[in-house]
């Protein structure tokens, strides 16, 4: 293998190893099962590899773009979703419709931690278009005009949204307090 | 919003940033590295096989790849018809526009400002801001000395600045 794509490997490696869960939480937000979030996240992480777009990190270095990825999560995600409801057309049974596949956001409510498990039925509880504000805002660590773009909405409603976002948990997670 | 409940809002953020997302299951990032690997052995593969041809057959197959290339060429443009025919007249048309278009000499150019509106608060990365949205009109003026002709052009636009607002 040459030298260089011996580096580039590593690179994504690394990359991969540093975001693949946080690009997971939101690849598995976007979908209705566990099997579709990997073949998103996937598809996702093909396509920016393709693509080729990447950052400049603090050192100079060139990454993948983080950016990037949550956009392609969100555009494969779509794919699916068409996807889904042409196989459910072409084998002439009903969508469903119903509830989510339920799953785990957090590696501390694995580990029995109570508040977390709180924090995590909270953010279940969001609407999606909250959510995923909170979820790329928080553990995503991009910043509004990133979000904007990734979600193809106004910076300003990128914004709006987060904030109603985090005063509808506080309001969930702290009614005794509030009342 | 009182100071109350921001300090709320904040400390809420600062509990979420300490949960860490669930791991990513671990043969789903081993197939994901093989898949890229493939992926990047495959490309290299395919420039191999083109660079293979070129070796093994050198200045004859480009020759042969051109001449191949000229017939599909001619075939297409003879197979368009008037409609290929209409294509080629509007690619002479751009060419003269081009050429004319050079002896324009840009004769000055205007920014406007107007209509400035309040967008509201945001917070962005914790800090607040204050919205000024602002329409801006961008005018440039071009003369062609040759004929005394002349072009503008108007670029409306919205624009929006973002003031920060100083936390105590």
């Amino acid at each position: 293998m040459p030298s260089a794509e011996i580096e580039e490997n590593a690179v994504w490696k690394d990359w991969l190893a540093r975001n693949g869960n946080r690009l997971f939480l939101f690849a598995r937000q976007q979908t209705r099962s566990e099997a579709d979030a990997h073949d998103v996240f996937q598809d996702a992480c093909l396509r920016l590899w393709k693509s080729g777009i990447t950052d400049t990190d603090q050192e100079g270095n060139e990454e993948p773009s983080l950016a990037a990825a949550f956009t392609q999560i969100r555009r494969s995600a779509i794919d699916q979703a068409r996807k889904n409801i042409r196989r459910a057309n072409r084998e002439q049974r009903a969508i469903d419709f119903g509830e989510a596949e339920t799953f785990t956001m957090f590696e501390d409510s694995m580990e029995g931690d109570e508040r977390a498990q709180e924090v995590e039925r909270a953010i279940a509880g969001l609407p999606d278009y909250y959510r995923e504000v909170i979820m790329l805002k928080i553990w995503g660590e991009l910043t509004f005009d990133q979000i904007a773009e990734t979600l193809d909405i106004p910076m300003n409603t990128a914004a709006s949204r987060y904030r109603y976002a985090l005063q509808k948990l506080r309001r969930s997670l702290n009614p005794a307090k509030l009342s | 919003m009182n100071e109350n409940e921001e300090l709320e809002l904040l400390e809420l953020e600062a509990e979420l940033s300490a949960l860490r997302p669930a791991a990513v299951d671990a043969g789903l990032l081993a197939r994901m590295e093989r898949g890229l690997a493939a992926d990047a052995r495959r490309g290299r593969d395919q420039g191999r096989v083109v660079q293979g041809f070129f070796a093994r057959y050198g200045q004859v197959a480009a020759a042969a790849l051109l001449v191949l290339s000229s017939g599909l060429l001619f075939l297409v443009t003879k197979s368009g018809g008037e409609r290929q025919s209409g294509l080629v007249t509007a690619g002479a048309a751009n060419t003269t526009a081009t050429a004319s278009r050079d002896r324009f000499q840009r004769t000055g150019g205007t920014t406007t400002v107007s209509s400035p509106k309040d967008g509201g608060l945001i917070i962005d990365d914790g800090r607040p801001f204050q919205v000024l949205e602002y329409d801006v009109q961008e005018e440039q003026q071009w003369k062609n000395a040759a004929d005394g002709s002349d072009v503008r052009i108007k670029l409306p636009k919205k624009e929006q600045m973002r003031i920060p607002i100083p936390v105590f």
